[in-house]
């Protein structure tokens, strides 16, 4: 279309408000009103400026609320790729050591355990302050889920708290336990005391020590120790300088020149009582707990099927039966075996009895139960748990290798079923299950005779040391050598044959071990 | 010596490699990087283990070789990455005049400069003193953050309201650039709380979360810039000597170093920033010293960043390439050191030697390849390589970037606030305040 020149008059309007077609005047309109042409009109370039605002703040608003509303996915710790590095993940698993703050006082670290792996998480000082307020600072087997950033590096990997509106800490259950039944057994342990205060006593001025209080409930007489932090957390401290006040605690048993020491971790532990509670019986392991609640029950079982006798007929009190034995043990109903893949997480607190060889001891730590992986033929495992209480009776301690039948509780957390031992009767051992044929090989040289085999591809430890694979004939073990572990250590490579003696056998994460030592001689035979 | 042999050919790769792909506009080393390392992990997992002596000496030739020769897209294609910003004006100057091969020769004889400073003085230096410097700095990061900032913002100043009617009007005149910088640094800052606190990208691409917004604040609305209002480029001159003397070289090296240095040692500042604080402190006006200074000072920044990770004894991890690396890899002791100083020179040296052909290789193809065309390619390869990184949500972060990297653009604002979506959050996190913000956000 060719353009109409401007109608006079209107020579000074700028051409887009001039009909193209009959040069009339249109103002803003894209259509002439008088001949229907097309007007065109260039974009303001304010517009387009402000329509880039609009997109940044509509689209950084929208951003915001999907990332307010996003479900942080819970990861398992053994599972993590280098690839989530400062990704934010939610964690649940149980405290492995207690949250303990760092020397500058800015923030304290513990380390989490999810049954998958172990990880180091980091808390700012402002959340240390939050969870000292809310009495939330993690302890050794507390059960834990939180949200954290993952901070991931070759050598040595962490997580950094996010938030403390997910954080979720269940307490480690504690026994109620009677001042008088207290002694060193319960040390590493927490256990919930009541008492009465017979005595407050401050820390000497200008020093370092604690404050201690004094509580007897009549079966014994201890004293809790705090320090002033923990003092100044206390919900009514004048209420504990009163004599015969009522307080239960929840403290922490250690123990010091083999007498019992007992630690207030928060002031929040300590609950002023308005009146006297009832003081707990005496105390009784798990397995004595179950015996007596089975006992109890078939008591109330034989009473409810016993035909009325004569003298209940005659309206007199019955003579009291004879307590019977208890020769079950605990049991209700006799447990079969079953397979251990049959134990899910959905028949939590199920009695059940598995049979299978044990594949994993852990270790001892803290507060947390030993665990034991068993294993039976159809390949399933699973995680049996124990306390110190069924540790101490347990007729020997469980080894790798036994052939045991296990009955107990089925617990479950984050999806996975283990089973808690609670009677240490209930764990037998049937014998002695056969040794894997590569643990065997291994065990043919013993290492005092020294031992010749083919260097494989070495690992680095840490930075600590090196571990290299050591091939002995069909058998394959781990010659771990610490550094500067072993005197006058040749250069070792790849491939090179080597004699070692006077290294110690061993066992890691179900691999044989030769562990080297001082007394270790390495020498290249070719 | 096999092993040797091994690391030469590694570094040779790496730099002809990151060589090749810096010439492409818009791409940035550390998303090829990222790529690689996902790919290392891969056949790690599938039990194909790559050993550092093949990995390292490769991306150190890749950060070094882009380092460099990125300069041929920076100055020939007006795609410059961050650092390189204030090398575009005096560059395209060049460029316009006929001189776009010089200006980039320039620049990468800044960059050659930069790693003979890097290599014989900062390096024998380095694990002497930077670990006494960082003891001593550490506790400090969070106010010089602050200052930087500051500095960075107040000279931000007012343009224009020199004419037109007194009153409101003038005012915003004046004034409009200056605040759309600082709505420019303030929606970066936002973002930036939101991606560092609780980015919606997978968690198991985490380690690249940050590349979607830096892919949308920089490299696409230069990608559209170019799309919407390419210039004509006039026909080029290929010389065979640079107007160039000592003097200049040892001043260039002092600013530059400078800059660079600022960049490599201190957090989250970038070398762009360095390059700016830099230019004010040393107060180098000629045109050529401006060029080759950018050339050291971005050399410096990201090699020197890297190169900290080697240093024994220091522990600084500093940009993108030394925090992939150590995903992969946890250096120990001088025989990293030595190896990886090597790699530079080498790498160095290559890419210097390779300037001249990909430089005259661009402005063959610049004659015969539409300008806006190449840009759409460039837009087209980094939207591509975020949605296979990131996927959908990557994508739709990148587009909420742009929005905020197209305001310096549109507004005459500095694209350097753009910066803020690492400098706040971060300066906060530092000054213990972060968590307050983002608590009072609901995003923790």
């Amino acid at each position: 279309m060719s353009k109409k020149e401007a109608l006079p008059g209107h020579e000074t309007q700028s051409d887009e408000m001039n009909c193209p077609s009959c040069g009339r005047f249109v103002g803003a309109v894209t259509k002439c009103p008088y001949c229907g042409a097309k007007v065109s009109k260039r974009m303001s370039l304010t517009a387009t400026r402000w329509a880039a605002v609009l997109l940044a703040t509509v689209g950084l608003f929208l951003l915001y609320l999907m990332a307010k509303n996003r479900e942080i996915p819970v990861v398992q710790l053994g599972k993590i790729e280098p690839t989530w590095n400062f990704g934010l993940v939610r964690v649940e698993g149980t405290v492995a050591t207690d949250a303990r703050p760092f020397k500058s006082g800015r923030g304290m670290s513990f380390n989490v355990d999810d049954g998958t792996g172990r990880m180091v998480v980091f808390i700012t000082e402002r959340q240390m302050e939050a969870l000292k307020e809310q009495n939330l600072v993690p302890k050794a087997g507390d059960r834990i889920a939180f949200d954290a950033q993952l901070n991931i590096s070759d050598d040595k990997s962490n997580l950094k708290l996010s938030g403390m509106k997910t954080f979720v800490l269940e307490r480690a259950p504690a026994d109620a336990v009677r001042i008088g039944d207290l002694d060193v057994k319960f040390s590493g342990r927490t256990v919930t005391i009541v008492g009465q205060t017979v005595a407050l006593k401050p820390p000497a001025e200008n020093t370092n020590q604690p404050w201690k209080l004094t509580l007897s409930d009549g079966t014994g007489e201890t004293e809790v120790s705090f320090w002033p932090a923990e003092y100044a957390q206390l919900a009514n401290p004048a209420e504990l300088e009163r004599s015969g006040t009522w307080v239960r605690a929840r403290v922490d048993v250690g123990k010091y020149q083999n007498q019992v020491q007992l630690k207030l971790g928060s002031g929040k532990d300590l609950e002023i009582l308005p009146e006297a509670p009832e003081i707990p019986g005496p105390y009784l392991t798990p397995a004595e707990k179950a015996a007596e609640k089975v006992a109890a029950k078939v008591a109330e079982k034989v009473a409810a099927e016993k035909p009325a006798t004569v003298e209940e007929a005659a309206g007199e009190p019955p003579a009291a039966p004879a307590p019977k034995r208890d020769f079950s043990r605990g049991r209700l109903v006799s447990a079969e075996v079953e397979p251990i893949a049959s134990v899910t997480a959905d028949r939590k607190g199920q009695k059940v009895k598995i049979a299978g060889a044990v594949v994993f001891v852990g270790e001892k730590k803290g507060n947390q139960p030993v665990s034991v992986i068993v294993k039976d033929e159809a390949g399933g495992s699973i995680y049996v748990k124990y306390f110190d209480d069924v540790a101490a009776e347990l007729a020997a301690a469980p080894a790798k290798g036994d052939s045991v039948t296990v009955e107990g509780v089925v617990d479950a957390w984050n999806g996975k079923a283990s089973i808690l031992l609670q009677d240490a009767a209930k764990w037998v051992k049937v014998g002695k299950a056969p040794a894997p044929a590569r643990k065997a090989a291994a065990k043919k040289a013993p290492a005092a005779a020294g031992r010749t085999g083919v260097l494989g591809a070495p690992r680095d430890l840490a930075g600590k040391g090196v571990a290299y694979a050591f091939k002995e004939g069909d058998a394959e073990l781990d010659l771990v050598i610490w550094n500067d572990s072993v005197p006058g250590l040749p250069e070792l490579a790849e491939g090179m044959t080597v004699r070692v003696e006077g290294a110690r056998e061993g066992e890691y994460e179900g691999k044989a071990q030769l562990k080297t030592g001082k007394f270790t001689r390495i020498t290249v035979v070719e | 010596m096999s092993s040797f042999f091994v690391v030469l050919a590694s570094v040779v790769a790496g730099t002809v490699v990151s060589g090749l792909l810096a010439c492409l506009p818009g791409l940035h080393v550390y998303n090829v990087m990222g790529a690689l390392v996902l790919g290392i992990l891969s056949l790690e997992s599938s039990g194909v283990a790559i050993p550092p002596d093949v990995f390292l000496p490769a991306m150190t030739g890749m950060v070094v070789g882009w380092s460099m020769i990125n300069t041929i897209p920076s100055v020939l294609l007006g795609t410059p990455d961050e650092s390189a910003l204030f090398t575009v004006l005096p560059g395209q100057k060049y460029l316009m005049s006929g001189r776009g091969y010089e200006g980039t020769m320039i620049t990468a004889l800044g960059s050659l400069a930069g790693a003979y400073f890097l290599v014989l003085v900062v390096a024998p230096c380095a694990p002497v003193y930077l670990p006494v410097c960082q003891q001593v700095l550490k506790g400090h990061m969070h106010w010089v953050l602050w200052i930087i900032i500051t500095f960075m913002i107040m000279s931000e100043w007012p343009k224009g309201g020199n004419r037109g009617r007194a009153g409101w009007a003038k005012f915003y005149d004046a004034w409009k650039t200056l605040l759309a910088g600082l709505a420019t640094f303030i929606l970066a800052g936002l973002l930036g709380f939101i991606l560092l606190t609780r980015s919606p990208v997978s968690h198991e691409v985490a380690f690249q979360n940050i590349m979607p917004a830096f892919v949308g604040l920089f490299a696409v609305p230069w990608c559209l810039l170019n799309i919407i209002s390419a210039a004509d480029v006039p026909k080029q001159r290929i010389t065979k000597s640079l107007d160039m003397n000592g003097d200049i070289i040892l001043r260039s090296v002092w600013s530059g170093g400078l800059g660079g240095g600022i960049a490599a040692y201190f957090p989250i500042v970038t070398g762009g920033v360095g390059g700016m604080l830099a230019g004010h402190a040393c107060a180098q006006r000629e045109e050529r010293i401006f060029i080759m200074g950018q050339g050291v000072s971005k050399f410096i920044y990201y090699v020197g960043a890297f190169m900290f990770l080697f240093v024994p004894g220091l522990n600084l991890t500093r940009g993108g390439g030394a925090w992939m690396v150590k995903t992969l890899h946890t250096p120990m002791g001088m025989g990293d050191y030595y190896m990886v100083l090597g790699c530079i020179a080498i790498s160095a040296a290559l890419s210097y030697l390779m300037m001249s052909p990909l430089a005259r290789g661009t402005l063959w193809l610049i004659d015969r390849i539409n300008y806006r065309h190449a840009s759409t390619l460039a837009l087209g390869i980094i939207l591509v390589m975020v949605f296979a990184v990131t996927g959908w949500i990557g994508m739709f972060i990148a587009a909420v970037a742009t929005g905020v990297g197209l305001l310096p653009v549109l507004f005459g604002s500095r694209r350097l606030n753009c910066l803020g979506i690492l400098l706040l959050p971060i300066a906060c996190n530092m000054s213990g305040f972060g968590e307050v913000i983002t608590a009072w956000m609901g995003l923790t």
